[in-house]
């Protein structure tokens, strides 16, 4: 097997995985814990961007989403002679172990000051560099906003509107009952919603001092 | 832009970022790592490194125990009285014998501190001449007993009146420890008698 870790997706709403290996989840793991290393190359190819970028959008720091996608896969080394396929799926189980490892780092982290961000400063290519610009801002301040809401909204907000999941899948990850998904899910875009509102009001000063440089 | 379409925006843009290639290394380092750990023969597995660990935390801590019990015995022979109406012998009391330069200080008994004690349990024979056991007589025999073998201070057995000739270059020595079911433990010895008998006895 050609272990390709430059799998990529362009659909949001789908999980983003290309799989190379056409095997099963359940048969992957089982090879996997039998000791084949193409096996869990495969599981790690298919679940890793969508760890790092769970990771990533719960914690709001690149550095965070690599160490937590590290532990991830490494816990999931240890565990796989323990993991049974019947009480969740793989992708369920990353989710979970995921969003544990990143509630316990941004724990362990809160007396730190991160000092990176998400958002990163690449030039851009487009024909109209202020829009780019425009847009990236609205990006920004959009991870912003996600990242301040308190974390039971956040990973559902995360785990349904931005990777695609069903109420169904996001309650089985929080193992929580689905009318509580639908409930923080519903609060959770109504405070981005305001929170969005109140940025974009005229009096907003942050929302337009970067687009302004740009205008000059 | 309503909140489902900025969190849209987001995820097509949260896409484009790739996971770096150090991430894919050492995740694939650590299956490695792991794989040969686990199919290596000969090698200890995660558990029973575990195990190993906590038997030798356990080791330490009762030889900390023996320590402090044998210490606190020291300062309470320094009391007019011993325990349980054993008479004092001052040919058996450490550091008060007479012994010549280089030879043995090994105590036949090592009385405890002045606790009362019940007096149902007869005292503890002295062991046998040559014996290499300290022994702790009012800590209990005749209950099971494990032996730890822990490695510690020469300075340790020192303060025991155990003088040791000939330690290990880090200064420190294996002992054996009787421990009972209680963790006090019951007697120590040094573990290895290889060359350091005759070096003291000569």
């Amino acid at each position: 097997m050609i272990w390709n870790l430059s799998a990529g997706s362009d659909n949001h709403h789908q999980m983003p995985m290309t799989p190379p290996d056409d095997r099963s989840d359940t048969e992957l793991v089982r090879c996997a814990a039998a000791g084949e290393r193409d096996a869990f190359a495969a599981i790690y190819e298919r679940y890793r961007i969508v760890v790092y970028r769970f990771a990533r959008l719960m914690s709001g720091s690149t550095a965070t989403a690599e160490d937590v996608t590290q532990e991830v896969f490494v816990t999931l080394i240890r565990t796989l002679p323990q993991y049974e396929p019947q009480r969740a799926g793989l992708l369920t189980y990353l989710y979970g172990v995921t969003r544990n490892v990143t509630r316990n780092r941004l724990r362990r982290d809160r007396r730190f000051v991160a000092l990176d961000t998400t958002a990163e400063e690449k030039p851009s290519d487009a024909d109209d560099p202020c829009a780019a610009a425009s847009h990236s801002q609205q990006l920004s301040q959009l991870r912003r906003i996600v990242l301040a809401l308190p974390s039971r909204y956040r990973e559902v907000v995360i785990l349904c509107d931005v990777h695609g999941l069903s109420y169904a899948e996001t309650a089985r990850v929080l193992r929580a009952p689905v009318g509580t998904v639908r409930s923080r899910l519903n609060r959770g875009r109504q405070m981005i919603a305001v929170r969005l509102r109140d940025a974009e009001s005229p009096g907003h000063a942050s929302a337009t001092a970067r687009i302004e440089r740009c205008v000059i | 832009m309503n909140v489902e379409q900025s969190l849209r925006a987001l995820a097509a843009d949260d896409e484009k970022a790739p996971v770096p290639a150090r991430v894919d290394a050492a995740v694939m380092a650590a299956w490695d790592e792991n794989s040969r750990r686990h199919h290596t023969p000969g090698r200890a597995t995660l558990s029973t490194r575990k195990a190993l660990g906590m038997a030798i935390a356990g080791a330490l801590v009762a030889s900390l125990v023996a320590v402090a019990v044998v210490v606190t015995s020291r300062a309470g022979n320094e009391a007019p009285h011993t325990l349980r109406g054993v008479a004092p012998d001052k040919s058996s009391t450490p550091g008060k014998r007479d012994v010549p330069a280089g030879a043995i200080a090994v105590p036949p008994r090592i009385e405890l501190a002045a606790a009362p004690s019940p007096t149902r349990r007869p005292p503890v024979a002295p062991p046998p001449a040559g014996a290499a056991y300290v022994l702790v007589p009012d800590a209990g025999m005749d209950a099971p007993l494990t032996m730890m073998r822990v490695r510690m201070p020469r300075s340790a057995f020192s303060r025991l009146g155990v003088p040791i000739a000939n330690p290990d270059g880090d200064g420190m020595v294996d002992v054996d420890v009787l421990v009972g079911e209680d963790g006090v433990a019951r007697s120590i010895r040094r573990a290895t008698a290889v060359g350091w008998v005759d070096a003291n006895r000569e």
